[in-house]
This record gives structure tokens, C-alpha cells and sequence, in this order.
């Protein structure tokens, strides 16, 4: 049984995660993934000293849901903001740069810097609503990951077994 | 909901995701650079993405790196291995999970990699970071699935509750 605090653990780890996330400097160079799934797992595992009975695998998914429902909203809200900064907004082209730069088609190249060098070229409003589905979209996968998170958090530290079912 | 029509909506999901994987590089290859270039946008917020750490398909980089592509595709096959392992099951419910020493068990060979390059004793390559992902998601999938299950029997319950 999950102890009526659970939501405040969910709430801060989610804002951390969505945090995290959005930034271009911290959320890109490392694996990403790690930062909804270890906040999902890490909330559980601050939920389980005030739960009086052991987590269950559905209790740690909604614990999951909860941190990955905040921190999709605290992404999303973050991501556009970032996305009217121009050197924010460098960093996150800079990867679509990189990956051009990898493709072995001359032709496929340039049509790709030149979609690049469009998208720099917008207004800080225009790049806000061009990334809007982007960042709704990843928002959707961190609230994923961080329910992954949230079960797997019940496997590695609930050690305690969960209860019996009362008798007919 | 049965765990039945629970396993088919996680493999489904996961087979949807593995094809837009690939996906990415095929749109980008064909000329509809908005589309694959959409698709590697929302890829990056769970991988970084480096080119030299990526497979390559038809000469452009899949969308998440070869480790991460790893975890996929051995979350795919651990679902589909699943059914064949129904000797392990003690319930029938399908809500029970492997004890977590095998799931820690499948994520050391990830974390001797990464600490052996870091420290200069090998170089990983594609495939070697490709394999210690699957093995991690091989494993992760027999813990996920019997989650799911138990989540959808909580959902439906509330919902009954809320109805009556």
C-alpha cells in the first residue's frame, strides 16, 4: 500500500527528471533515457520506508506515472522556453548538424543543412510552435520511461514480501 | 484485461518503436527530410545519439546509438521468448517476476564495458555494446511485462470502483 505521500516524492522527482531533460547541456551528451527511468525507480525507492506494506508492481507503475505525468508538464513547459533561446536553440540544431554531417549521400546532405539553416532562421515564436509536436512527443516517451522506471524500482528495492490475500 | 491482451499491447509498442528506429534514416534517404528529421528530434530525448557509436543504415545513422538499440531489440525478443518460458511460472496470474538478481545479473556486462573503456583497458565495439544491451533487455522485458499486467488489473479496478 503506497503511504498518501507518495504524490510530493513523485512531484519533486518528476520536476528533477523534467528538468534534467530540457536542458540541451545535460539532457543530450549522456543517456537520456537514465534520467526518467533512474527518477521513476528513485521515487519508489523513497516511497518504500513509508509504505507499511511491501510496493506492489502496480503501486510502483502509478509512482512511475506520477513522476513521469510532472516531468513530461515541467519538459514540455521548459523545452519551449529554451526553444526561444537562440543558443539553447544552437545546441539542439547542432545534433541535427552532426547527424547530417554523417550521412553518406552528398545530395541528402545539403538538403538537410539547408532544412537546418531554415529552422535557424526563424523567429524565436516560429521555433516555439515548429517544436511543439517534438517536445509533446518526448514528453509522452519521458512519462513511458519513467513507468519503466517506476517498476523496475519495484524489483531492485522492495525487499520486503508482499502481502498475502486475506482468506475466503 | 487479460494478461493475454496485455503482452500484445507491450509487443506491439515495442515493435512499433524498434520500426521507427529505423524509420529515421529511411524517411531522411528518401527525401522527406521533415519526417526522419521529426523522428530523430524525438529519439534524441532518450539517446544521445553519436553517429560513431550508431549502426548505419543505408548510409545514415538509425536514430538511437547501438547500445541503446540493444535494449529494444532484447526487450522485443525477451517478450518473445517470453511464452516459451512459462516453466519459471509458480502463479497464474501473470503477475510474477524473476527474482531481481537476474535482472542486476543482466545489467553488469553494461556496466564492465562502459568501466573497462573508461579506464583504457578495451575499445567496445557496435557490436559488443549492441549485445550487452540486449542481454539487459532480454532481462528487463520478464520484469516489464509481469508490471504491466499487474498495472492494468489496478486501472480496470479503479475504474469499475469509480463506475459503481
Amino acid at each position: 500500500m503506497i503511504s498518501a505521500d507518495w504524490k510530493k516524492t513523485a512531484a519533486v522527482a518528476g520536476l528533477v527528471v523534467g528538468v534534467l531533460g530540457a536542458l540541451p547541456v545535460v539532457g543530450n551528451p549522456f543517456c537520456c533515457c537514465l534520467w526518467a527511468i533512474g527518477g521513476g525507480a528513485l521515487a519508489v525507492r523513497a516511497a518504500i520506508p513509508s509504505s507499511p506494506t511491501a510496493l506492489t508492481n502496480a503501486e510502483g507503475a502509478r509512482i512511475g506515472v506520477g513522476v513521469g505525468i510532472i516531468a513530461a508538464v515541467t519538459f514540455l513547459m521548459l523545452a519551449l522556453i529554451f526553444s526561444l533561446s537562440d543558443a539553447l536553440n544552437n545546441i539542439s540544431l547542432g545534433f541535427l548538424e552532426r547527424t547530417a554531417g554523417n550521412i553518406n549521400n552528398a545530395e541528402v546532405q545539403d538538403q538537410l543543412r539547408r532544412v537546418i539553416e531554415e529552422a535557424r532562421q526563424l523567429t524565436p515564436v516560429q521555433r516555439a510552435i515548429r517544436g511543439l509536436p517534438v517536445f509533446v512527443m518526448q514528453g509522452v516517451v519521458t512519462l513511458a520511461l519513467a513507468a519503466v522506471g517506476g517498476l523496475l524500482g519495484v524489483v531492485l528495492f522492495e525487499k520486503r514480501k508482499p502481502a498475502a490475500p486475506p482468506l475466503a | 484485461v487479460s494478461p493475454k491482451l496485455t503482452y500484445a499491447a507491450l509487443l506491439a509498442s515495442i515493435t512499433i518503436w524498434l520500426g521507427l528506429i529505423f524509420a529515421a534514416p529511411l524517411l531522411v534517404l528518401d527525401g522527406r527530410l521533415r519526417s526522419g528529421l521529426f523522428l530523430y528530434e524525438v529519439f534524441h530525448a532518450v539517446c544521445h545519439q553519436r553517429p560513431e557509436r550508431s549502426f548505419q543504415l543505408g548510409g545514415a545513422p538509425l536514430s538511437v546509438c547501438a547500445r541503446c538499440l540493444g535494449i529494444y531489440a532484447g526487450a522485443a525478443a525477451g517478450l518473445l521468448l517470453y511464452p516459451l518460458a512459462r516453466w519459471r511460472h509458480n502463479r497464474q496470474d501473470g503477475e510474477d517476476a524473476p527474482s531481481r538478481f537476474w535482472l542486476v545479473a543482466a545489467g553488469a556486462p553494461i556496466l564492465i564495458e562502459v568501466a573497462s573503456e573508461m579506464i583504457g583497458l578495451r575499445t567496445s565495439t557496435h557490436y559488443s555494446r549492441a549485445a550487452t544491451g540486449a542481454l539487459l533487455g532480454l532481462a528487463s522485458a520478464f520484469y516489464l511485462l509481469p508490471g504491466c499486467v499487474a498495472l492494468s488489473r489496478a486501472f480496470h479496478k479503479t475504474r469499475e470502483k469509480s463506475w459503481l
